[in-house]
């Protein structure tokens, strides 16, 4: 337990080190998150738009 | 060398990303898992600094993946205006936020090692100031994206920015030889070679590679959003039309 102490305090440190790391890790999980989301969100609009287009696709072909 | 007009198609290239991004993304989490646990539990601390030289492992990555990111962006934008290549404006577009993320994350870095190191958290030396211009420009790059609704002449205007602002990469590099600066010079990318212990070098090394794997796999999945926004886009005008 002790040595977790010591190691988490970063030699005194540890108020610069560990934002450092959350920053860093913090952008790159954030960057990750949104980039699949909006992947997801976009598959899921392209799928209705299709569907939509499929479904008129009789409409505008006559005229 | 891979035939690049073969990856032109979008449909190919998509289904090209998908068989490459588990080992892209598989390979990115392994390196980034083995540098993490070099850099906070095998390296040691630093003879003058003591535990704060840990900071330098997530700094120096982020630091080298903002200009090599912009590197690349730059490289697409040149391949977009001279040949036209579909996917070279989506890959420079799709960069952009990436390497915003980490100029961001360098200067934050930066930032918390330099207050007990320097015992500022900010001056304006070269360093410093050309790696703030450059988070500018990114940002300038990505507001010129969303500004013009038409994608081939967003593309374009943007392409411009992208290869004028590259001049600020050897700028920002050659920054603490040309001038007097706070900043330290360079340890690893000097002629003479790396000047850094191994254990430090090993984790570096660890991290540079994970986050560089981490942007081909971001970036994978960004493209794979421009494409799929692209195609949104056209099927809403011809909707609009029809």
């Amino acid at each position: 337990m002790d040595q977790v102490r010591t190691w988490l305090e970063m030699g005194g440190y540890a108020w610069f080190v560990w934002p450092a790391y959350a920053l860093t890790v913090g952008v790159m999980a954030w960057l990750v998150v949104d980039s699949l989301r909006g992947l997801r969100a976009d598959r899921r609009t392209l799928d209705a738009l299709q569907r939509y287009d499929r479904g008129h696709q009789g409409q505008r072909d006559d005229s | 060398m891979v035939n690049l007009h073969k990856l032109a198609n979008p449909g190919r290239f998509l289904r090209l990303s998908r068989a490459v991004l588990p080992w892209v993304g598989g390979i990115t989490a392994v390196l980034l898992a083995a540098g993490f646990y070099q850099a906070l539990f095998v390296a040691p601390a630093d003879y003058q600094m003591g535990d704060a030289v840990r900071i330098m492992y997530v700094h120096v990555p982020s630091a080298y993946m903002a200009m090599f990111v912009y590197g690349t962006m730059a490289a697409a934008s040149a391949v977009a205006m001279i040949w036209k290549h579909p996917l070279a404006d989506i890959v420079a577009k799709a960069s952009a936020p990436i390497g915003t993320a980490f100029t961001v994350a360098a200067l934050g870095t930066g930032m918390l090692w330099g207050e007990p190191m320097w015992g500022t958290y900010w001056v304006w030396d070269a360093r410093l100031t050309s790696v703030l211009i450059l988070l500018f420009v990114y940002l300038g790059y990505m507001a010129l994206w969303a500004a013009i609704d038409d994608p081939a002449r967003a593309g374009r205007a943007a392409a411009i920015l992208a290869l004028v602002g590259s001049v600020n990469l050897p700028v920002i590099h050659f920054s603490v030889e040309w001038w007097n600066t706070l900043h330290q010079p360079a340890s690893l990318l000097r002629a003479e070679g790396p000047a850094i212990d191994s254990t430090m070098l090993t984790a570096l090394l660890l991290l540079l590679g994970g986050f560089t794997t981490y942007y081909f796999t971001v970036l994978l999945w960004r493209v794979h959003r421009e494409i799929l926004a692209r195609r949104i886009r056209s099927l809403r005008i011809v909707q609009a039309q029809g």
